[in-house]
């Protein structure tokens, strides 16, 4: 067989048009260097020295030598200098520490909590579009429940009962957040099942399990990821929410909210305290949703495909 | 010849989306009372206007839709009510053949992924590569093997259709359903598609059935012709028969042929109207609110099939008084 050059797949055309916007490129390394910071918070923000030469003369520190419960009272309080580069707390520890562990929980929390209802969502809204009729009627009429609920106060009166803890936080976004999900699949799956080519799968006896994974799912697939980005935005605004009211992870556990929650005595004499959880938040929030953008601006049906 | 497909008495309606409250549920009778068999080998032209019922007809015969009552025999098995799990020799033996070549193909898959699926469903396994079954039907339908790794979006429209009619014969079956297949394309298109199934019926002796609403395609290409109209059969006429129709309606059709003959005079005014709405179909004879020959039996009384010469069944009260005009 003669050398066949293999067309650009669906994703590669999208991926090409994605990297034209130069904004929503940039929003996706700087969620780059925030996985690698999550990650790797162990090794960047450590007491400990990361490697020392055989006589112990010489230690490579950490970038950030302080772990995040390493408390100094006597350096309660300091704004930024050159030790502490963004401050510390009214224990002595330093912030830039905590940001980072911080940041594990929230990546943490919009991973799990969007990764669980996005599975239901689609789930839920694949089954009522492609079996329709009884199946149909029962996941919109959940769906309509769901949506009658106030998500926030859902999870806050869920958490009184249940306690607060991060995995509580993740399990409960996730099984709360689905109804978006669920509606857009369950109508691109309406759409999609008049289309021809599966309709032509169908006649050809394929299996439903083939016809919804094989057919139908990739090419609902490009909204759903959309909807995820802005979505992983949203899951962690709740959970910086449930922290700054207290109901988030416990208080020697750091996370974006709870430090900006511990801020609010000191307002008036700590600026940092505020600013950098605060900051921190919202330029994350405020990427995920460029990116979020960027993604729908790309899977465009105009991009002809 | 013996039958491969005997339909009978086939009815198929769609319930409307009710627009008030408490209103009583209107359905559209898309396809009512339809008759009719198909022998092997043969090609069969089913006529019509759009909205006629033409298509539900030809997606119930392929089981993609369910009929409401009837019976669809394929050879001697009544498969009209059969569950989906049940279909799976018959799927084999039966395929479509769709209008839109950019909606019948999947998107998101290359040609050898799409052409490959029949073999995987059905689980052949033969000596030879699935890569090299694929490569086989590509080059039965005239594309280059290279067109393997593409997309469908990297086809034209005629393409396109070969790629769709590859599928539909890649198991070689028996009866093929070709809803349209030539009404997106350009007349030269069509003038290659036409070749191509030809070459593929005869090389398989594949029956086909061709839905279409041109009448110079269905003169070319059936051997007998049935005329639609409102969801019934007016006329069924063998395809030598064509410009002798008996059936004022399928008169209309022909007239409305356009012949490339500037001092050709209209024997005829064109067919006043519109279809009438397949919500409330007209009483009696689906065709009197159009039809110039009308008289009053016809607003009560619906015509039945009958034979006016073998192999011309009409469902007209007054055939013979305006065949004589």
């Amino acid at each position: 067989m003669a050398t066949i050059k293999k067309s650009p797949s669906y994703w590669k055309m999208v991926w090409r048009q994605y990297r034209r916007n130069h904004l929503a490129t940039w929003g996706l390394v700087f969620i780059a260097f925030l996985i690698v910071m999550a990650l790797g918070a162990p090794w960047i923000a450590t007491n400990k020295p990361l490697w020392c030469n055989a006589s112990g003369s010489y230690c490579l520190k950490a970038p950030i030598p302080y772990t995040p419960t390493q408390y100094n009272l006597d350096e309660s309080l300091m704004p930024p200098n050159r030790h502490h580069w963004l401050g510390t707390d009214e224990q002595g520890r330093d912030v830039a520490a905590r940001m980072v562990f911080g940041s594990r929980i929230s990546l943490a929390v919009g991973v799990v909590a969007v990764g669980i209802y996005v599975a239901i969502g689609i789930l839920l809204g694949a089954l009522a579009g492609y079996y329709g009729g009884w199946v149909d009627q029962v996941v919109s009429r959940a769906i309509e429940i769901m949506i009658c609920f106030p998500t926030f106060f859902l999870i806050l009166t869920l958490l009184a009962f249940l306690g607060p803890s991060i995995y509580n936080i993740m399990i409960i976004i996730g099984l709360t957040s689905w109804t978006g999900i669920a509606r857009l699949v369950r109508g691109e799956f309406l759409k999609l099942k008049n289309q021809d080519f599966v309709q032509a799968a169908i006649a050809l006896g394929a299996s439903d399990s083939r016809v919804i994974f094989r057919h139908m799912l990739p090419n609902a697939l490009a909204p759903v990821l959309v909807s995820a980005t802005f979505g992983v935005a949203a899951a962690i605004l709740i959970e910086s929410g449930l922290s700054f009211l207290g109901f988030g992870v416990p208080p020697h556990i750091p996370s974006w909210g709870s430090i900006l929650s511990q801020s609010q005595e000191f307002m008036d004499i700590a600026w940092w305290l505020t600013l950098v959880p605060g900051a921190a938040i919202f330029i994350t929030i405020t990427v995920y949703n460029i990116v979020g953008e960027g993604l729908r601006d790309a899977i465009d049906p105009r991009l002809k495909v | 010849m013996s039958k491969l497909l005997t339909i009978s008495d086939l009815y198929k309606s769609f319930p409307i989306r009710r627009s008030k409250l408490g209103e009583k549920r209107r359905f559209v009778h898309a396809v009512r009372g339809v008759s009719f068999d198909v022998a092997e080998g043969e090609t069969v032209g089913i006529i019509g206007e759009s909205g006629c019922g033409k298509t539900t007809l030809g997606r119930m015969i392929v089981r993609l839709l369910k009929p409401d009552s009837g019976r669809i025999l394929y050879n001697d098995v009544d498969i009209s009510q059969k569950p989906a799990k049940a279909l799976h020799e018959f799927r084999r033996d039966v395929q479509i053949i769709f209008q839109d070549p950019f909606a019948s193909l999947n998107p998101r898959m290359t040609v050898e992924q799409i052409l490959g699926e029949p073999f995987i469903i059905h689980g052949i396994k033969r000596r030879k590569s699935r890569r090299e079954l694929v490569a086989e039907l590509l080059q039965l339908v005239n594309l280059p093997e290279s067109s393997m790794l593409k997309y469908p979006h990297e086809f034209s429209g005629g393409q396109r259709q070969r790629i769709g009619i590859a599928r539909a014969v890649a198991l070689k079956p028996k009866l093929i359903v070709a809803d349209e297949p030539l009404s997106a394309l350009d007349v030269t298109i069509q003038a290659e598609i036409i070749a191509l199934m030809q070459d593929i019926q005869k090389k398989f002796g594949m029956t086909i059935l061709m839905i279409t609403h041109d009448m110079k395609v269905v003169a070319n290409m059936a051997n007998r012709i049935l005329v639609m109209y409102l969801g019934q059969i007016m006329e069924e006429l063998p395809a030598s028969q064509i410009l002798t129709p008996r059936h004022p309606y399928t008169m209309a059709l022909l007239e409305a042929v356009p012949v490339a003959d500037p001092r050709r005079k209209k024997a005829m005014v064109p067919l006043a109207g519109d279809v009438p709405s397949a919500v409330t179909p007209p009483r009696g004879c689906p065709f009197h609110p159009r039809c110039p020959y009308k008289q009053a039996r016809c607003e009560t009384e619906d015509p039945k099939l009958r034979t006016l010469t073998p192999g011309n069944v009409v469902a007209c009260h007054f055939a013979e008084e305006i065949a004589k005009r």
